[in-house]
């Protein structure tokens, strides 16, 4: 999810793709914390959470493999990106279905953003990174959250939102996604802007990495919390 | 370069600030229920005053009559009893019938008494036809001239405990008449439009100074009346003078 790598060929990385990086120490710490907390859940949904995660630990490491011996990994990362659009609408189609019935809606924005990635891929091909799916797929993830946070707010019932688990994973999505908007519009520009010694891409998404999988944590928490 | 750090920053602030404001408002929505329970329970818990009051002037109606009314016939009628002297059978006679016509008065009176305490029985059926009872009784006393207008007595929808309310509304009203207006003529309209049930008493009788018996306070009478009828959200407007007779009109919001 945040690793492109896209550099020359060097034998010191080859050692290193096992090993986490810095963004992907909280991937990592939320799939632990995932197996821990929601192994013995019944709900399809939280169950599905932790091959999702899983999927994200396969896709850093075969992603920094990749690098270092094809000196592309692209292709990972548009192929997670697959992976991506379909957990997180899984996920938003869970929590909205509690307040409104928009399964066609879903369902149908589901297969245009497949349809886009799709076009997208056999214009450009695989080796390019998917920018506008992942702009588009983003902006709609965003809708979902809000409309979410919207349905929420207009139910009466009350809800502590303090341990709701749906709240804080929506929370934790609404975040990346909205704050990797510009991001994701300026993709080009920022990958090649350093601050300091650090690339401006990698310290955008490092910081929302942390901010999803930190609330996710937590929505994993409240959900083992609530089956109590 | 950092112009696009800065609004990406920004861009991270505004679904946290989000975050922060549905929590906050989630809070004030806590508030709002809890207050809705409380008003609810308050509500019940007032009702359920109101229902112990209701039962309990029933009780003292009833405790007051067997005093007042059968307790007084069947003494006289032990007396008469008492007095019978068999010799003279002409005389024993006429004191037999005598008591007993006082012991079916007694008997008579007593259905009167368990018809009070079937009230919730007779709401069962629905306020209108707790009403036509009301009326029959009232008719079979023979005592008053009546004109009704009872449109309740087909409705579909009930309120069981507005209907109490309502009927022991109407009862105190019709005692009130009995015991102190000195009526001929009697009207009751009651009917229900727009969600709002009508209820109007109108009676030729003595009349009296209403702002002079709120503030005697006096009785169970005309302020427990006003007292239940804000119970049950309704509005009551009582016209009335000194020998012009009585109007009261009860509106409350149905069902």
């Amino acid at each position: 999810m945040t690793g492109k790598i896209d550099a020359p060929l060097d034998i010191l990385k080859i050692l290193k793709y096992i090993l986490p990086t810095t963004s992907s120490y909280a991937e990592l710490l939320c799939l632990g914390f995932a197996i821990y907390f929601l192994s013995k859940d019944k709900a399809s949904f939280w169950r599905i959470s932790i091959w999702y995660l899983v999927v994200v630990m396969v896709t850093e490491v075969v992603g920094r493999y990749c690098a270092v011996t094809y000196r592309t990994n692209l292709f990972v990362y548009n192929i997670y990106t697959l992976f991506e659009i379909s957990y997180v609408t899984y996920g938003f189609h869970t929590f909205i279905k509690q307040y409104a019935d928009i399964k066609k809606w879903i369902i149908a924005i589901y297969g245009i953003i497949l349809l886009i990635y799709i076009t997208f891929t056999s214009i450009y091909g695989i080796n390019v990174y998917n920018a506008f799916t992942i702009s588009i797929m983003s902006v709609i993830f965003v809708i979902y959250g809000l409309l979410y946070f919207y349905l929420l707010l207009k139910d009466e019932n009350y809800i502590d939102l303090k341990f709701h688990p749906a709240f804080w994973w929506v929370g934790g999505a609404l975040i990346f996604y909205f704050g990797s908007t510009l991001a994701n519009f300026f993709d080009e520009i920022i990958q090649q802007k350093f601050l300091g010694k650090y690339n401006t891409r990698s310290i955008i998404y490092t910081t929302l990495n942390f901010f999803l999988y930190g609330l996710w944590v937590y929505s994993f928490i409240c959900r083992a919390r609530q089956r109590k | 370069m950092s112009l696009i750090l800065l609004a990406s920053f920004v861009f991270l602030l505004m679904p946290i600030f989000l975050l922060l404001y549905i929590r906050s408002y989630n809070r004030h929505k806590k508030n709002h229920v809890l207050e809705k329970q409380n008003m609810q329970q308050k509500f019940e818990s007032e009702m359920l005053q109101t229902r112990v009051e209701v039962q309990d002037q029933t009780m003292q109606s009833i405790a007051t009559e067997l005093h007042d009314n059968v307790g007084q016939l069947l003494s006289l009628t032990t007396l008469t009893l008492n007095s019978i002297n068999l010799n003279d059978e002409g005389k024993a006679k006429k004191k037999i019938d005598n008591s007993l016509a006082l012991v079916n008065k007694s008997i008579k009176e007593l259905r009167e008494l368990a018809k009070l305490l079937h009230g919730e029985q007779l709401v069962e059926n629905g306020i209108g036809h707790a009403i036509d009872q009301e009326i029959n009784w009232l008719n079979k006393a023979g005592t008053y001239e009546l004109k009704i207008n009872n449109l309740l007595i087909d409705l579909q929808i009930a309120s069981p405990n507005k209907d109490l309310i309502i009927l022991r509304l109407l009862q105190e009203i019709i005692n009130n008449i009995i015991k102190h207006a000195q009526a001929t003529h009697i009207q009751l309209d009651s009917y229900l439009t727009d969600n709002v049930l009508h209820l109007r008493v109108v009676e030729n009788g003595v009349g009296f100074n209403p702002e002079e018996i709120k503030l005697k306070k006096t009785g169970m009478g005309l302020n427990s009346i006003f007292k239940r009828i804000e119970m049950i959200n309704g509005k009551l407007t009582l016209n009335s003078a000194s020998g012009e007779g009585t109007s009261i009109s009860i509106e409350v919001p149905y069902p």
